[in-house]
């Protein structure tokens, strides 16, 4: 850097101030012959006021003036703003040494003697005007280090030990928020905890024992309260047998926070708080780095399959607090578990470690799955989800992602197979998710291609035997005549919300089929149309149904919306408005499943339910004798006290349909009387079947 | 006071300052001939104001010393001392001398082409 002026003489200004006319012109004579640019004032008043409006580059000032004299002048020039490094060279008689020291405590910077020897003068003037250039740059450093260590935050301080003093300088006084210069070493230690205190101790000590440096970190609790990070770094002063200590101390609070803030962006879900998937690879990676081979990791990927459905209605905090809540309620109860990770809207990964075998992780992953038949409390109210569990095993594969891959792969073919259990991801999964994406390609061609049919299976009344009801029930028709049912294909439509679309085509060829009987003269028989959980949450839902009944014109009392148990008890509150919205249109409502779930008596109650249809599951074993029978004689007792219409599913023989005819049961439905079947047939089964079967 | 074996002019500083200004040396003279002529005719007003006449005395003792007339200076320096320290001089003979001394002085100057005549 080049500290000295790059001005041309010519630029600088001097100022001649005095009262003398010969010296006057004699200096302005010598200082222009020596190229600069020369002002003069005949006494002190004149140079203040021309120095308020234009500053020079240095003054020449005679001290012995009438009026204000040259000591007064250079204290008031002085005294102008930032005249600090203005040279001020005043000129004296040769024997006054008084008055030399009285104008250098006027401010004066240097002086020269009358008679003026007029070959040193430019020198001087020329050697005052590079000191005062230094001066300046030496200043801006200063003040732009000054700058520097403001943004940066950076403050010096000293510590003595001989005296216990450690001394901070205004700018470290600024950044700590303190009000005070000397502190003895406790009262600063006091501002950070006791064992911070106790390493910033250590490393004084060690460093005026052994001379060497130290850097550390700790908090810093300013007055105000406000807790600081800070780098703390210390070395001992440069002198002999030195006993102070100086250092630097930084506020970091600011980088910390963005750090922490940048970590928290990286690593968790800004929705739940919980760790996100990249968190559990670096949890994963940590464990693969340790190379802990003899010892087996499970890898769980957990995905709470009811949420799926109630999540979009019911927004992302909720979704949110659903997760965090099976979070802690697997934390709960598996202390081992350190870490719930988010990794989707509706789906928790984490690690469990430490296991022999295959068969521990999956004992315990049974365990959470018994965990969630209870239901969860969100917002005060109980949900009820079923999970499915994908696993991988580390190390059966040894890579972060591709473990997370397969895990994933597992739970997407453990919802696949209905959900609610466990699957270890197999290398036969990779060829099963390929099928199901051409799977699920063909069924999104199916839809346009009118290729999904409702067969309906009848209901008949054990009071008078005749057809009242039946069930619509989806078949898949390929254009060679190939039947798929909906065990392959409900699941899979569930899971891309396909489901919607299906529902919405049984729903209207249900409605149309009702109406056709009526029409043709059959009477009233009534359709039974199930929703599946996605369409019961779906906010469409009310505007399908109407557009189906309109399009049909078919009379609300001859639809009846079947809903499962599961369904229902997943938002028990959604489930009793839409239920209640349904059957003010004048639609009957129905639970299928009946006693396959969760659901108590009290919740049955709140429901506005109009049928309720027992499982197949209690009209199955009863064998001709009755045996068998408690279970089901059970539930259609536990229906007539509820005051509601009763459906037996699942009649294969005579003799069920008479038991159930004796038990009071409403009507029945089963292969006795037919399985589900197109409409040709169904109205086949009217003409010629039905008769035969009393 | 005898001042007969100081130099009217300090020729080496003379010299020395006509090397720096060159041709402004004219107007430097020019200039002290004005000046002085004019602080000397306001001596004689001011015999009774030792305050006024030291302050003449000053600037005749500076204007005179930068530019090397130094009987000049040394008489106007002996005028101001002695004012400033209340010494026994006698005012009247030493103002006269320094009025003559300013017209040898000038004459010396004209003599020498420092002033043109």
């Amino acid at each position: 850097m080049n500290y000295f002026n790059q001005r041309p003489d010519s630029e600088i200004e001097i100022l001649i101030v005095d009262d003398d006319a010969v010296t006057r012109k004699t200096l302005t004579a010598v200082l222009k012959k020596a190229g600069y640019s020369v002002e003069s004032c005949e006494n002190g008043q004149d140079a203040i006021n021309y120095c308020v409006n234009r500053l020079p580059d240095l003054v020449l000032l005679d001290l012995m003036m009438p009026g204000i004299d040259g000591y007064d002048t250079c204290i008031a020039l002085r005294n102008l703003t930032d005249q600090n490094l203005l040279p001020i060279i005043t000129l004296t008689g040769l024997n006054d040494i008084k008055s030399i020291d009285k104008a250098f405590e006027s401010g004066s910077t240097d002086f020269i003697t009358k008679p003026i020897n007029w070959s040193l003068l430019t020198q001087r003037v020329k050697y005052a005007l590079r000191s005062r250039e230094l001066f300046t740059a030496l200043d801006k450093n200063k003040k732009q280090l000054s700058k520097a260590l403001h943004i940066a935050r950076i403050g010096y301080w000293e510590y003595d030990s001989s005296n216990n003093q450690l001394i901070i300088l205004d700018d470290t006084k600024f950044i700590l928020g303190l009000n005070e210069n000397n502190y003895s070493l406790e009262q600063f230690l006091n501002h950070t905890t006791e064992e911070e205190a106790i390493d910033i101790r250590n490393c004084i000590d060690n460093t005026l024992k052994n001379g060497t440096p130290y850097s550390l970190q700790h908090s810093f609790k300013n007055s105000d309260g406000v807790e600081l990070t800070l780098t703390h770094q210390g070395e001992l002063a440069q002198e002999k047998n030195s006993k102070r200590i100086i250092g630097t101390l930084q506020d970091i609070t600011r980088q910390i926070d963005i750090e922490n803030k940048l970590y928290f962006h990286r690593y968790f879900d800004s929705e739940s708080s919980l760790p996100n998937k990249e968190h559990l690879l670096l949890q994963l990676n940590k464990i693969i780095d340790n190379k802990f081979y003899e010892k087996l990791t499970g890898v769980i990927y957990l995905s709470l399959d009811k949420l799926r459905s109630i999540s979009q209605p019911m927004g992302s905090d909720f979704t949110s607090q659903f997760v965090l809540q099976a979070a802690s309620t697997i934390q709960n109860q598996f202390k081992d578990i350190k870490e719930i990770t988010r990794i989707s809207n509706t789906s928790v990964g984490f690690l469990v470690n430490d296991f022999s075998t295959k068969e521990q992780i999956k004992t315990i992953c049974h365990s959470i799955i018994k965990l969630f038949q209870r239901p969860l409390v969100v917002d005060n109210s109980e949900y009820h989800t079923t999970i499915s569990i994908g696993c991988s095993i580390y190390p059966y594969d040894d890579d972060a992602k591709t473990l997370l891959k397969n895990t994933s792969i597992a739970n997407t073919n453990c919802i696949a197979q209905g959900g609610s259990k466990v699957l270890f991801y197999t290398k036969s999964m990779d060829t099963d998710a390929n099928e199901r994406i051409q799977l699920e390609k063909k069924m999104r061609t199916a839809i346009k291609n009118n290729e999904f049919h409702a067969f309906f299976q009848p209901q008949i009344d054990t009071a008078t035997s005749t057809l009242t009801g039946m069930e619509a029930l989806a078949r898949w028709i390929e254009p060679d005549g190939n039947m798929i049912f909906p065990d392959t294909f409900i699941p899979l439509a569930e899971e891309n919300e396909l489901i919607i679309d299906l529902g919405k085509i049984i729903l209207q060829q249900a409605c149309q089929f009702s109406r056709y009987l009526a029409d043709k003269g059959y009477g009233n028989i009534r359709a039974g149309v199930n929703l599946s959980a996605l369409q019961f949450s779906d906010t469409n839902l009310i505007k399908n149904i109407e557009q189906a009944l309109h399009d049909s014109d078919l009379p609300p009392e001859l639809l009846e919306i079947e809903i499962t148990e599961s369904i229902a008890m997943t938002d028990i509150t959604h489930a009793i408005s839409t239920l209640q919205t349904i059957r003010e249109m004048g639609i009957k409502t129905s639970m299928d499943d009946f006693g396959t779930g969760y659901s108590s008596l009290s919740y049955l109650q709140k429901l506005p339910l109009d049928t309720l249809k027992i499982d197949q599951s209690f009209i199955r074993p009863i064998e001709m004798n009755e045996e068998n029978s408690e279970i089901a004689k059970t539930i259609i007792a536990m229906g007539h006290s509820l005051n509601m219409h009763l459906i037996a599913e699942g009649a294969e023989e005579k003799y069920h349909y008479e038991f159930l005819k004796k038990h009071g049961c409403h009507e029945v439905q089963g292969y006795y009387f037919s399985k589900p079947v197109d409409r040709n047939n169904f109205e086949d089964f009217i003409l010629n079947q039905l008769k035969d079967k009393f | 006071m005898n001042t007969d074996s100081i130099p009217l002019l300090e020729l080496t500083v003379i010299n020395e300052l006509k090397d720096i200004v060159e041709d402004s040396i004219y107007e430097i003279y020019q200039e002290y001939d004005t000046t002085v002529s004019d602080i000397l005719s306001q001596i004689p007003d001011s015999v009774n104001n030792p305050d006024r006449l030291i302050q003449l005395s000053h600037t005749i003792k500076g204007s005179s010393g930068s530019i090397g007339l130094e009987r000049m200076r040394v008489i106007a320096e002996t005028i101001e001392h002695g004012l400033r320290n209340n010494d026994d001089i006698n005012i009247i003979i030493l103002t006269n001398q320094l009025t003559n001394t300013f017209s040898q002085t000038i004459d010396a100057l004209k003599d020498s082409g420092f002033i043109k005549s």
